[in-house]
């Protein structure tokens, strides 16, 4: 009986177009968002900038300079679009266009650059300390591109001043390796984002699904109507979440589906760990929706509630991007959310990501949640029923 | 006129009534603000782009001096390369550097490689400088000297060119207005009860129109006061083109919401296609992320987006970016345009449609 009542439920939920679309393919959409957006941010591959140089010197090392930036706007894969200016009067209509976007970046060489430099290496040479020559960037603020391409002009300057002085003096280089701590297989964006997701799709489903719809049904007095039917009340709600595990295991397959397949996530979805949290995931997050329903006058203040709840625990919960260190007056919402924990433990347990709390919290919390949610919604919902 | 004047009135009540307009509209976009404002106000980076904290271990001296003839590091000293690691992972640090003799080991927390991944190259500027020092050449022969820019007149925080992203998911809301408006309204046949009265339904709509705006325009004067008082962001407001600007975008906005309203016969679709649109325009607009490192057709996408322009709009109005006012201008008149048109048409089709 509960299992061909649950069928029904699911097939109910199924039919309305509005609940798939936000509980189904709405995170599957913002997962394909993210994942354009901020993937091409972490992997930095094919970019060019447009970048302006200014050069009204023409001795040797602005020479050098200028061959190296032309050289890495001719190859391939360049990396800049490269327009020279030789009139250095043309200053400041250059920043007019890189404030209006037209250019990533201003280098410029300096009136006196060659003398300041050959007069540094002979001060060098002779001991007299050094004062090295300035090569002036204007990078234009908030502007990513911007940020990227003076690392860029950074990384130049380096290896020149790293050149100049093989030729003075014998220079050991030293290899470097780069190494993310707390993932076992390096950064990608997919893998931290689709666990993320799978919980953002429960909890979806939790706050507007299970919250609105309980509440729906409590308003038109259909839990009542049930009373006079053979269904008992621990039938029905048995039946309902029953319908519920169906429809979250269906929301975690196919934000699965579009990981591993379209974006080729190395996260092991068939691991115990992943189980594990999304089935707290279930438990915690629709019995919060169950509290929701309890607590709502109507299906229009339960709408109401979950909109409240759900952009504070959504940013807050640590899905997009790490809240361990808000200010104190708001790391509250982040200790009290549920959210922060289930995204931790999967994160943590799967080698994505280190939790920032001890792993057993990660499990106790959603499950403490999960207990008083149901406590509290039972007791409750037993008040109203009578009444 | 006093049948208008009441109709706005009574919308303007009747939006603090509704809960959900409320919330969508006001309070929303103050959470925003101050979630974003909380969690991104502090962050801001080092002239250099670092702006980091670095560890160490003690016995590395030479380490330790390489480091601190850097720009805009902070240097944290450990006992082992363990109490390092453990330092690094807890995010106490954001990175750290260890030496074998031949080799530069440079670690990264995982968190704050996602906040700024440029940070890779950190460990190559490092090498690099270390190799310098033991020559004795530190400053090297060339330095770099970095200038930032501010994109307009007004020097304002990270959080500060969030807000124009956060007014317009405040604006957007205008789209539900309309829906409720033409689709609601229009499948409930509430306008043409207005047939038995004596108030003529153009002065109902317009007086619904009017009241949404004036709510609108409230809504977005707010969320720049509270930014104002509670971040105190010092924005070179030119309240001619602000006001322009915000005015012409909420009826672009509404203009949206009427089409959606034509496009989808339900309410309801139209209102999860808005919905839907709302979010992809928050997201590809490039009002809270940049759209610099997007494929280039998504660059191109992200133009035919309305909330594109909105945001360049708020950005030039509040003295974030530079930009000409024939930008503003022509942006309202084409919003404004495209909204008088619509809601001529549209205006048209509900009776019709009401009547049949």
């Amino acid at each position: 009986m509960i299992f061909k009542n649950s069928i029904y439920f699911f097939k109910s939920a199924l039919r309305e177009r509005a609940y798939v679309f936000w509980c189904v393919v709405f995170p599957v959409i913002l997962m394909v968002i993210l994942i354009t957006i901020f993937s091409s941010m972490y992997k930095v591959e094919k970019v060019n900038f447009e970048v302006y140089l200014i050069k009204s010197e023409s001795g040797e090392f602005s020479n050098i300079i200028f061959q190296v930036f032309e050289d890495l706007s001719k190859v391939e894969n360049k990396v800049f679009n490269l327009k020279v200016f030789k009139d250095d009067s043309l200053k400041d209509k250059l920043i007019e266009d890189l404030k209006r976007g037209r250019t990533k970046l201003i280098v410029e060489i300096p009136e006196g650059f060659d003398s300041l430099v050959i007069s540094n290496i002979s001060m060098k040479m002779l001991g007299l300390g050094e004062n090295s020559a300035p090569l002036k960037v204007y990078i234009l603020k908030h502007n990513v591109s911007s940020q990227a391409a003076s690392m860029v002009v950074r990384n130049i300057v380096d290896r020149l001043n790293l050149e100049f002085a093989k030729r003075m003096s014998k220079i050991k280089e030293y290899e470097v390796k780069t190494e993310i701590v707390g993932s076992k297989t390096g950064f990608s964006y997919v893998d931290f984002i689709y666990p993320g997701i799978v919980i953002l799709a429960i909890f979806f489903t939790g706050l507007f699904g299970i919250g609105q719809e309980l509440t729906w049904y409590r308003e038109g007095k259909i839990l009542k109507r049930f009373r006079i039917t053979p269904i008992s009340s621990l039938n029905f709600f048995f039946s309902y979440f029953l319908s519920r595990l169906y429809l979250f295991i269906l929301q975690a397959l196919i934000v699965t589906f579009v990981g591993k397949v379209l974006y080729k996530s190395s996260v092991n979805f068939l691991s115990f760990y992943f189980f594990l949290y999304v089935f707290l995931a279930m438990l915690s997050l629709s019995s919060m929706g169950f509290f929701i329903s309890a607590f709502s006058k109507n299906t229009n203040s339960a709408g109401v509630i979950g909109q409240i709840l759900n952009f504070p625990l959504q940013f807050l919960g640590g899905i997009y991007f790490p809240v361990s260190d808000v200010p104190w007056f708001i790391k509250w919402i982040v200790v009290i959310n549920p959210i922060t924990y289930l995204a931790a433990g999967i994160r943590d347990t799967l080698g994505i990501m280190p939790s920032p709390y001890p792993i057993y919290l990660t499990i106790v919390v959603p499950l403490i949640y999960t207990a008083l949610f149901l406590f509290i919604s039972i007791r409750k919902y037993k008040r109203v029923e009578l009444t | 006129m006093k049948p208008f004047i009441s109709v706005t009135l009574y919308r303007i009540k009747s939006f603090y009534r509704d809960t959900f307009t409320f919330l969508f509209s006001l309070i929303l976009p103050i959470v925003f603000v101050l979630i974003f404002g909380f969690v991104f106000g502090e962050r801001e980076m080092g002239s250099n782009g670092y702006g980091v904290k670095i560890g160490v271990i003690r016995s590395d001296v030479e380490i330790v001096k390489v480091l601190g003839k850097m720009e805009n590091v902070k240097i944290f000293e450990f006992e082992n390369e363990a109490d390092l690691r453990n330092h690094i992972l807890k995010g106490n640090i954001d990175g750290g550097v260890t030496f074998d003799g031949e080799k530069f080991n440079f670690i990264i927390n995982f968190s704050t490689f996602q906040q700024n991944p440029f940070l890779r190259t950190f460990g190559e500027s490092f090498s690099k400088a270390y190799s310098l020092h033991e020559v004795g050449m530190d400053k090297g022969f060339i330095k770099m000297e970095e200038e930032f820019i501010d994109p307009g007149k007004a020097q304002v925080s990270s959080l500060g060119y969030i807000i124009p992203g956060v007014l317009s998911f405040s604006i957007s809301s205008a789209i539900f207005t309309m829906i409720a408006l033409f689709g609601y309204y229009r499948k409930r046949k509430v306008i043409k009860r207005f047939a038995v009265t004596p108030i003529n339904p153009i002065i109902f709509i317009s007086g619904m129109v009017l009241g949404n705006f004036v709510v609108g325009i409230f809504s977005c004067l707010l969320v720049l006061l509270i930014v104002q008082l509670i971040f105190h962001i010092n924005f070179s407001i030119n309240w001619g083109f602000f006001l322009l600007s915000v005015s012409s975008s909420i009826l672009g906005m509404m203009a949206l919401g009427i089409v959606l309203t034509a496009l989808f016969r339900e309410p309801q679709t139209a209102n999860n296609a808005g919905n839907l649109l709302v979010n992809i325009m928050l997201f590809f607009s490039g009002v809270y992320f940049p759209l610099d490192f997007l494929p280039s057709y998504l660059k191109v996408f992200a133009k035919f987006l309305p909330l594109y322009y909105v945001g360049r709009a708020l950005r030039i109005s509040l003295g974030i970016e530079e930009g000409r006012s024939s930008f503003v201008l022509t942006f309202s008149f084409v919003m404004i345009s495209t909204f008088l048109i619509l809601v001529f048409i549209s205006g048209r089709n509900i009776f019709n449609l009401e009547e049949r």
